[in-house]
């Protein structure tokens, strides 16, 4: 592999842990208010969040850098628009565009992955017997404790399956993202020729397309199978921690919640 | 949350009282109730007759809309004052058919869950430790099994050690014998009817079966669609006949508490003194001594004039009519009700009210022996019509 290969690698290894680092908690805090009884603005809420699986990740990409342009440009125009806000701040204070810098491409990526791994998690979660915390409140543990002692651990072995596929999906975004935006060919400057008001086809294009040069052959075929090693990886590993955790808790999954008779399941 | 503080000191005896205003969908429901430590109070009623709702509400697990519920001098809720403690600072251990054993816990780590969540609210002698606990549940062998490989029964054993080793203010029962295969109910029957006394708590159970109730019960509510039908002592509420209106399944009958004088080697019988009078029932193993509740169907029970001087029936016992009523769906048989003989108590002062007893009779009977109420009467039914409970 090249020099090149070998750094985009790297690169989008250490851009995927970080975001999964911060997706994790994160995801697993909203997977707990997400599978709480009905409450007002839920389903906002569910939508919001689910939005950025259903759009492909450049695309939120590009919405994260055109936030923090457009917001730099109309000078905190947006308002209420936080990345503009923000991005405008950092360009006065620092003079820097945080755009496609890492720090903008975690930010992109945290976006396509949090989704998913809170989706993920949520089933988990909804599937805990609410009476199960009910007994545990009843012996003397606060809403908090009777969350850290029963629904998580109950929980852990799904959380280990949505790590893994987060780990996996968010390391070939990371990749994507970092070949798309050229980053990886001019990493001193970001990526500079992108204008909202430019036509974004053909200079997506260039930029893929230097770094698609610079990899062809075969360090391109090297980092292919490494994705498809890291993939297969990521997804038997998740699927072997879903298949623990639906063993684990099976009686409650196959019989439903309340009066199910536990002569009935499988021992 | 001031007074959640003294909740966690160790939990000396308090009595449980509950009224509570519970609304469920298309049920409001509005009983109270009070179970004193090392007392049992039973609800019972028809399935949907807000028994359930009651008791989650008493536990702090769904809301009510009024009322007041504590134990001893600790206010636990009160509508009015606007305390409504949580579960976990309320503390009544609740127990229910599915049992809910962690399923991520081993069960030892089960037992010990109530102190490890209690933390430095955990008191060393507030109460049984989780081990002995577990020996007195039979569990010492199954310590490192886990949920998924218990029986019914054996979650059930669980569950109560758990709740009991977490020093709970009161344990709640909501049918926990419901999911129990019945050949195995008799030796948890028998765990349960020792908690009262064993740790001097106040235990409520809801139950559909009325022999659970006449084996553990002190006190019974009965509930009819949210509201309390009739409330009081076991042997007293249980002897009405007006109760199979309330109940599904249940034959009006009688129940009677009495303690066993003398076992008959030779004809396998046993006699139990009954407030003075001795009831001759098919042979038991509780020890002379040991008291029993004996109930018999009051269709089984026939009245005479005289003690018989042939009858099949071994039992007879004197007694006065009270009351006759008309019974059945159109009045189509009477009802009659006979007190037995009252007896002096044991300093010989005073006289005990006689224990109420209800014969079922057709209308025809009545009439051709003239029965009026104040009349003495002989009250007749056969050993093999008496069913035998063990009390406590």
């Amino acid at each position: 592999m090249s020099d090149l290969a070998t750094h985009a690698l790297w690169l989008s290894v250490q851009l995927a842990l970080l975001v999964v680092g911060i997706a994790t908690p994160l995801a697993i805090a909203l997977a707990t208010v997400m599978a709480r009884a009905q409450w007002r603005g839920k389903l906002v809420l569910n939508t919001l969040i689910l939005l950025p699986l259903s759009l492909p990740p450049v695309c939120i990409g590009l919405s994260v850098w055109l936030g923090w342009e457009l917001g730099g440009a109309m000078g905190g125009g947006l308002g209420d628009g936080l990345g503009g806000g923000l991005g405008d701040g950092l360009h006065e204070v620092l003079g820097w565009r945080p755009a496609f810098v890492p720090f903008g491409l975690a930010l992109a990526l945290l976006l396509t992955t949090l989704p998913l791994m809170a989706r993920l998690l949520r089933t988990a979660f909804e599937a805990t017997d609410p009476m199960l915390l009910a007994v545990a409140r009843s012996l003397g543990a606060s809403r908090w404790r009777a969350w850290w002692t029963v629904t998580l651990p109950m929980a852990a072995p799904a959380v280990v399956s949505a790590v893994a596929l987060g780990l996996a999906a968010a390391w070939g975004e990371a990749l994507a993202l970092l070949w798309v935006t050229g980053w990886l060919r001019d990493p001193a400057h970001g990526f500079k020729p992108l204008n909202p008001d430019l036509n974004l086809g053909p200079t997506l294009g260039l930029g893929g397309g230097g770094v698609a040069q610079d990899l062809a052959t075969s360090s391109a075929w090297g980092l292919a199978v490494a994705a498809w090693g890291v993939a297969l990886l990521a997804v038997a590993c998740s699927e072997l921690a879903r298949r623990r955790w639906r063993r684990m808790w099976r009686t409650r999954l196959a019989l439903g919640p309340g009066h199910a008779d536990p002569n009935l399941t499988p021992r | 949350m001031s007074a959640a503080k003294p909740l966690h000191t160790p939990p000396l005896p308090r009595a449980l009282s509950v009224e509570l205003h519970v609304r469920q969908p298309g049920l409001d429901v509005r009983a109270q109730f009070r179970a004193p430590p090392g007392r049992v109070c039973a609800i019972v009623g028809r399935q949907g007759a807000g028994k359930s709702a009651l008791l989650q509400a008493t536990a702090g697990l769904a809301p009510a809309l009024s009322g007041r519920v504590s134990l001893g001098p600790d206010v636990l809720y009160d509508a009015n004052a606007r305390i409504d403690q949580p579960p976990h600072v309320r503390r009544l251990g609740w127990l229910d058919a599915q049992a809910h054993v962690f399923p991520h816990l081993s069960v030892r780590d089960n037992l010990l869950y109530g102190q490890r969540v209690l933390g430095r609210h955990w008191s060393p002698h507030g109460g049984p430790d989780a081990m002995s606990v577990a020996r007195w549940a039979g569990l010492q062998s199954l310590l490192d099994a886990r949920a998924a490989s218990l029986g019914a029964a054996q979650r059930v054993r669980v569950a109560l050690a758990r709740t009991l080793a977490a020093q709970p203010n009161a344990v709640l029962l909501d049918d926990v014998l419901g999911n129990v295969p019945e050949h195995e109910r008799e030796a948890l029957l028998e765990l349960l009817a020792e908690v009262p006394t064993r740790h001097k708590l106040p235990v409520v159970m809801v139950t559909p079966r009325m022999d659970e109730v006449i084996r553990m019960a002190d006190d019974v509510v009965i509930l009819h669609e949210g509201r309390m039908a009739s409330a009081g002592p076991v042997a007293q509420i249980l002897s009405d006949v007006s109760l199979s209106t309330f109940l599904e399944g249940v034959h009006a009958g009688t129940v009677l508490e009495g303690e066993v004088t003398r076992h008959d080697i030779e004809w396998l019988l046993s006699e139990v003194d009954v407030g003075g009078q001795t009831v001759t029932v098919p042979a038991m193993l509780h020890s002379v001594g040991s008291k029993v509740r004996l109930k018999v169907r009051a269709r089984d029970i026939s009245l005479h004039r005289d003690v018989p001087a042939d009858s099949s029936a071994s039992n007879h016992l004197r007694g006065r009519i009270s009351q006759i009523m008309l019974a059945g769906e159109h009045g189509t048989y009477g009802a009659v009700g006979v007190e037995l003989a009252r007896e002096l108590d044991s300093a010989n002062l005073q006289l005990k009210p006689g224990a109420p007893l209800w014969a079922l009779l057709t209308r025809k009977s009545i009439q051709q022996m003239g029965w009026v109420p104040g009349q003495p009467c002989i009250v007749g039914f056969k050993a093999m019509a008496t069913m035998v409970s063990p009390w406590r």
